[in-house]
């Protein structure tokens, strides 16, 4: 049986007059990848501000409780043990320090020691070539893809047990995000746990171990991802696999050599 | 309008405004009547403010200082203004060399600290109030003329506009529906934050006897006036320096009022498409 | 970073010649000539006689460009002609009275600085508190205040009440204090609001929530990553208000009656004394462009975005 690194319990938050999730409970185990899927103000993404404590200031927890590895939260655990990996990378550094200064003040505020070959090691881990270039150069310098490698070295690096990846592959053309989505799957390889979030089934479904559908601040449905082709489905997550069905209905009949082996 | 703090703002714009236009029915006296045997007079009925050293009414030269302080001051925005619009739109919609040429114009301007511009065009002008006019209007065009061309190419690139052309508006209609008006609340709105900034240059210049005149009635000059009495009568400094100091706050109020409703409305416009 | 420099230092030579023919120009197309000017300022009366002999004298006959050629050879050997009013060397009278408006105005700029940024940056991390509150007060009060008033209330209240500081002329280093801040007032105003202005927007920056929710310890968000970003702005606002401080220095020169260029230069005003004005501007704007120079380069040294042409 493996262990309850986040476990979250009847969970609802919101506004003064305006709630914004409702009794959210679901578990993220070791070594497991959990996706959270819904569309742009389903809640998704305020789950992850809960789980992280960054609510906006006009956003109150109600009830319910999160626990980290059976301990409440505390400020040191971001980064440490949870970390995260955002969407739109390239507002995500500052584009007036290089790479490698923002990735250092990371790893030394985390106590976590920094070397250059360390460092290195984590860049080409997700295939950037010329790591040390990377860490010399500046934010703008760098492709958005590249940067959102770069996080996924950072949350590699630090060694943190969960990283919560948001919508990391939303900027991406589909060979993009088909490596960003082998990339996170390494990351399940290395021993960590991933919370994703996502809009796209089609990605939830090539990586997650388990998903939570969220609808207007509730999950609607929660399962293995090996049980979405159930009966029981949700009548939303029907609708969605129906969706996704229509537009990638035809798998093209082509064959395209033995380098291009099917996802 | 709900809003407590602007109500107040406009009352005393009111205020100030009504004593400028109406000086002669307010002040009790003529600012300019002398009377040596009553100087230094404190405060009494007759005398809400005392009288300075030539015995004349303090409170009516105060009142008829709001009248010049406001004329010129608005004297110079309205010459800004005009000046600004007109060579900011042709840089801005015909572009090209004329472009280049009128927004190299304006650098040269800005190359200049202002008020020493300002100094400068008061020496060949002469002194005096016209001058002092011209002079800060010529100092700050520039300015405005740049800000206005930004505005011009931003919004001639905005959607709505590009639509109105394809739909087959006159350009002279798209320039007077859809681009003036986005330039003029702007600039307005940076002209009423610097209103007060031009103020304090037409008293800093009254002070330094280049601007208005004595015995003129403004309150740069009442300053400068009462400056070799500051030992025994320091009010007669204050009262003219808190008219200039209250008159000052009023319109940067309300222009960062009026921004910051300007940019609320952008922002929910904005969030709206 | 060195080639930028250099650029930069080229590109004065055009703008400071641009200066200089406007500000020939110019004084050429008001409304007294310079023969005018200068027989008024000699006290002999303006006879068509005298006019065109003070012409001939001044070089005032020969063709505009050849006058403006000459003034410049003269201008760049640092000859900017006879004051009409001392009839002294115009650069010599200036130079001396210069220093002390330098001195003055680098003064009020390192107390806009002291004063603005340090309080901008505390408005802005403790924001909505009570010292947030006193500092937008003070930024209130000081962008509304007239500073020559405000240079009254500070003699009347520590030279004459309190006894504490001398209330005009040079004596001493106490005696520069209370024109720095008089001086200072306004643009330290200004720049505590936009240092904290700026400082709060980025603050809510995407780039600083990513290093914050993956640990980073906020006194090294806030003293390395937001102070180094809001510092941009403060900076080119800096400069800007160095024109502003030289401006200024005029008027508290006249006002504290300090031995630099205010008064001389509002007589050579009032007096069209046209060499003076001439050489004057040439100083004013010189140093005004020099330091927004150094300003630019500090502005590129810091950031990357423009050094690597972005």
């Amino acid at each position: 049986m493996s262990e309850k690194l986040i476990s979250i319990n009847n969970l609802s938050a919101g506004t003064k007059n305006n709630q914004i999730l409702y009794n959210i409970s679901f578990d993220i185990n070791e070594c497991e990848i959990v996706c959270l899927l819904g569309q742009s103000g389903s809640g998704k993404t305020m789950t992850a501000l809960s789980i992280l404590n960054m609510l906006p200031l006009n956003v109150m927890q109600t009830s319910g409780s999160i626990l980290y590895d059976n301990k409440p939260f505390n400020e040191n655990m971001r980064g440490s043990f949870i970390s995260m990996i955002m969407q739109a990378p390239a507002s995500c550094f500052d584009n007036v320090f290089t790479i490698g200064a923002q990735f250092k003040d990371i790893l030394l505020s985390n106590n976590k020691e920094y070397s250059i070959e360390k460092v290195c090691a984590a860049l080409e881990k997700v295939e950037l070539k010329n790591p040390q270039d990377i860490l010399n150069s500046y934010p703008f310098q760098l492709s958005g893809g590249m940067l959102q490698r770069v996080m996924i070295a950072i949350a590699l690096s630090l060694e943190s047990k969960v990283i919560i990846a948001d919508e990391p592959t939303s900027d991406l053309d589909i060979t993009g995000q088909k490596e960003i989505i082998d990339l996170i799957l390494k990351l399940k390889k290395e021993n960590k746990s991933v919370l994703m979030i996502t809009h796209n089934l089609a990605v939830a479904k090539s990586c997650a171990d388990k998903i939570a559908v969220m609808e207007q601040g509730r999950i609607v449905d929660i399962f293995n991802t090996d049980e979405l082709l159930s009966e029981n489905r949700h009548k939303y997550t029907k609708e969605l696999i129906a969706a996704n069905n229509w537009l990638y209905a035809n798998k093209w009949n082509i064959d395209l050599g033995e380098n291009y082996a099917e996802m | 309008m709900k809003d407590k703090g602007l109500i107040i703002l406009f009352s005393l714009l009111a205020i100030i405004i009504l004593s400028a236009v109406f000086a002669p029915l307010i002040a009790p006296y003529s600012p300019y009547d002398v009377d040596i045997t009553n100087k230094f007079a404190p405060v009494t009925s007759s005398h809400i403010l005392g009288t300075d050293h030539l015995g004349r009414d303090v409170f009516s030269r105060i009142v008829y200082g709001t009248r010049m302080s406001l004329i010129s001051v608005l004297a110079t925005i309205l010459i800004v203004l005009l000046l600004s619009l007109i060579v900011g739109s042709i840089a801005g919609f015909r572009g090209g060399l004329f472009d280049s040429i009128l927004m190299r114009i304006c650098d040269v301007f800005l190359t200049f600290p202002t008020f020493i511009l300002a100094l400068f065009f008061i020496g060949v002008l002469g002194v005096g109030l016209i001058n002092v006019i011209i002079a800060i209007a010529l100092t700050h065009w520039a300015w405005y003329a740049r800000i206005v061309r930004s505005i011009v190419l931003e919004t001639k690139q905005k959607n709505y506009v590009i639509a109105a052309k394809c739909l087959g508006s006159s350009r002279l209609k798209i320039v007077l529906k859809h681009i003036m008006p986005k330039v003029l609340s702007q600039v307005v709105i940076l002209a009423t934050l610097d209103l007060g900034h031009m103020m304090l240059h037409v008293a800093g210049l009254s002070f330094l006897g280049l601007g208005v005149q004595a015995p003129t009635a403004e309150w740069g000059v009442m300053i400068n006036d009462a400056a070799p009495y500051i030992r025994e009568h320091p009010e007669l400094m204050l009262y003219p320096g808190i008219c200039i100091f209250i008159t000052v706050a009023v319109f940067n109020s309300i222009g960062e009022k009026l921004r910051d409703r300007y940019d609320k409305m952008q922002y929910s416009r904005e969030g709206e498409i | 970073m060195i080639k930028y420099i250099v650029k930069r230092l080229l590109l004065i030579i055009p703008v400071m010649l641009a200066v200089s023919f406007i500000v020939f120009t110019v004084l050429r197309l008001g409304p007294v000539d310079p023969a005018q000017a200068y027989l008024l300022n000699s006290r002999i009366p303006p006879t068509a006689e005298a006019l065109s002999v003070t012409r001939a004298e001044l070089g005032l006959d020969k063709p505009f460009f050849t006058q403006y050629a000459l003034w410049l050879k003269g201008a760049v050997q640092l000859d900017f002609g006879v004051s009409y009013m001392t009839k002294r060397d115009a650069f010599g009278d200036l130079m001396y009275y210069f220093p002390t408006t330098l001195k003055v105005t680098f003064l009020a700029m390192i107390v806009v600085i002291i004063v603005s940024i340090p309080l901008g940056i505390l408005g802005a991390v403790k924001k909505d508190s009570l010292a947030d509150k006193l500092i937008k007060f003070f930024s209130f009060i000081g962008v509304s205040t007239p500073s020559f008033w405000f240079g009254f209330l500070l003699i009347y209240i520590f030279a004459l009440k309190l006894n504490i500081l001398p209330p005009f002329g040079l004596e001493g280093i106490s005696s520069w204090i209370m024109p720095i801040l008089t001086l200072g007032l306004m643009s330290s105003a200004i720049n505590t609001r936009i240092t904290r202005t700026s400082f709060l927007e980025h603050i809510n920056n995407r780039s600083v929530w990513y290093l914050k929710v993956n640990g980073v310890h906020k006194n090294t968000i806030m003293g390395k990553y937001v102070l180094k970003n809001s510092m941009l702005p403060v900076i080119t606002s800096l400069g800007m208000h160095f024109g502003e401080l030289i401006g200024g220095a005029v008027v508290v020169e006249v006002l504290f009656a300090l031995p630099g260029v205010g008064r001389y230069v509002v007589s050579s005003i009032t007096n069209h004394d046209y060499p003076v004005i001439q050489c004057f501007m040439i100083l004013m704007t010189g140093v005004f462009i020099i330091v927004n120079l150094i300003i630019d380069i500090i502005y590129v040294y810091l950031n990357p975005k423009i050094k690597y042409g972005a």
